[in-house]
């Protein structure tokens, strides 16, 4: 599930004009699923069941957020 | 229902984009027009609800229950509002329930709403604190309306099989039924489907012409005992049926998308009736945002999984055609009413007074409103004491 806002209604966490929210499942526990942005890649490169693995970015100095980005095949999720 | 319900009258207030009037006001003028159509007066009402109310809600919660009772001059014994719980039709839900349960005879319920800034609220749900279920997806920008719900039509575009290019007839078909009503802030204003792809997307899949504008605006309906239909102006619609079931996770934000309230309450409406789909001739779904109604429209069983789309682009939903849907305009046509006006206007096409959107020989109606798993459904008859 993903979808991506064209035009800015707040700060987003990437901070871009453009960016892809998602709510992804973790493969660790099925049914369990978290609200995250898909970043590192064009919103085209994004669609429903994209294996994709989590990068942690520093928003500012008290808050890091999960995101997620594509994920090479072989690569743990 | 064990015993009877109608819905006696309905009242609508002016509508615009800057109308100049408080959301306090809107209600009053609405309810005034509900206990005019519905040939009462205001010591008639003994019950009164809303969805949701200021008290304890935010700046979209429409009047307290007490300004609109002071303002009527109501004596009331029967009083609730919520903004939790089974969404736009809950006041209508809670007011039937009352009267079944004997709580109240003659129950006002009422929406309001008015326009917002967009900017205003969009930066008071990103920047403020986020809470409740909101803190979760809020640092990652599906906050506001259009971000969040986009998610969830992504979701069912997908499960359904159905071509995004398909919610653009949902919109044609919404605009086209506005232009039967001089309310509708979108009257005079039809559109193509050139014209659809051309609007802007604001969150892909959804263009801007996807979501409903927002207006000033508020509707009150007015139920009662259906032993006092005689005291009625004209004849009312019955509720045979109703169900506001949520499905087994009522968390909002990271809900099981394919699976709405939608979902389980067709799975509950029909067990409640030995009416079935096919005896409907008119749906008033909600349609805050396109995908919306063909969730509904699916979900309580008029046609397949997937099929709706299709169904709508075909031009079956039209007034005239099968099955019309939206057939005031639906509030992609006329604006965001909110959902309570889903029930007016599925009474009024019951008892005949849906004006030039009326569907002919209609005696069956569903008004269903809600997304998530916070939604509801009644079904409408035609009544005969």
């Amino acid at each position: 599930m993903y979808e991506t806002p064209r035009t800015s209604t707040g700060r987003s966490a990437a901070r871009s004009p453009s960016w892809a929210a998602a709510v992804v499942e973790l493969v660790e526990q099925a049914g369990l699923r978290v609200a995250t942005n898909i970043v590192n890649c064009t919103p085209e490169a994004i669609s429903i069941g994209l294996p994709v693995r989590v990068v942690y970015v520093d928003y500012d100095t008290k808050l890091t957020l999960a995101y997620f980005e594509p994920a090479p095949e072989e690569s743990p999720r | 229902l064990t015993r009877k319900v109608v819905i006696a009258g309905v009242g609508y207030s002016d509508l615009g984009r800057d109308t100049g009037l408080s959301e306090g006001a809107l209600a009053v003028h609405a309810a005034r027009a509900a206990l005019d159509d519905a040939g009462l007066d205001p010591s008639d009402i003994d019950g009164l609800t809303a969805f949701p109310d200021r008290q304890g809600g935010d700046e979209f919660s429409g009047p307290t229950l007490n300004f609109v009772q002071r303002s009527l001059g109501l004596d009331v014994r029967f009083w609730m509002a919520s903004g939790n719980g089974p969404a736009q039709l809950s006041c209508a839900i809670s007011a039937a329930a009352a009267i079944e349960s004997g709580l109240a005879d003659v129950v006002m319920c009422f929406r309001s709403v008015v326009a917002q800034p967009r900017t205003k609220v969009a930066s008071k749900r990103t920047s403020s604190v986020a809470w409740n279920e909101a803190s979760f997806s809020a640092p990652y920008g599906a906050a506001g309306s259009a971000p969040k719900w986009a998610l969830v039509a992504r979701r069912y575009l997908y499960e359904s099989g159905t071509d995004p290019s398909l919610l653009g007839s949902v919109v044609v078909n919404c605009r086209e039924h506005a232009q039967l009503n001089p309310r509708a802030i979108w009257y005079g204003q039809p559109i193509t489907l050139d014209d659809y792809f051309d609007a802007p997307l604001v969150a892909e899949p959804l263009r801007r012409v996807d979501c409903d504008m927002p207006v000033d605006a508020a509707v009150a309906v007015v139920l009662a005992r259906a032993d006092r239909a005689a005291d009625l102006r004209h004849a009312p619609a019955l509720i045979q049926a109703m169900s506001c079931a949520p499905g087994p996770a009522i968390e909002h934000d990271l809900m099981d998308f394919g699976r709405q309230s939608s979902y389980y309450i067709g799975q509950e409406l029909w067990t409640k009736t030995d009416l079935r789909p096919a005896d409907v001739d008119v749906v008033e779904p909600y349609d805050g945002f396109s995908f919306q109604p063909l969730h509904w429209l699916e979900d309580l069983g008029f046609c397949g999984r997937g099929e709706a789309g299709e169904m709508i682009a075909e031009g079956r939903c039209r007034v005239g055609a099968e099955l019309p849907i939206c057939t005031d305009g639906g509030q992609l046509g006329v604006g965001r009413y909110h959902g309570l006006e889903k029930l007016a206007q599925a009474a009024r096409q019951v008892w005949g007074g849906a004006e030039q959107a009326q569907v002919q020989g209609a005696e069956v109606s569903v008004a269903c409103a809600g997304g998530g798993p916070r939604g509801a459904a009644m079904l409408l008859t035609t009544f005969s004491p």
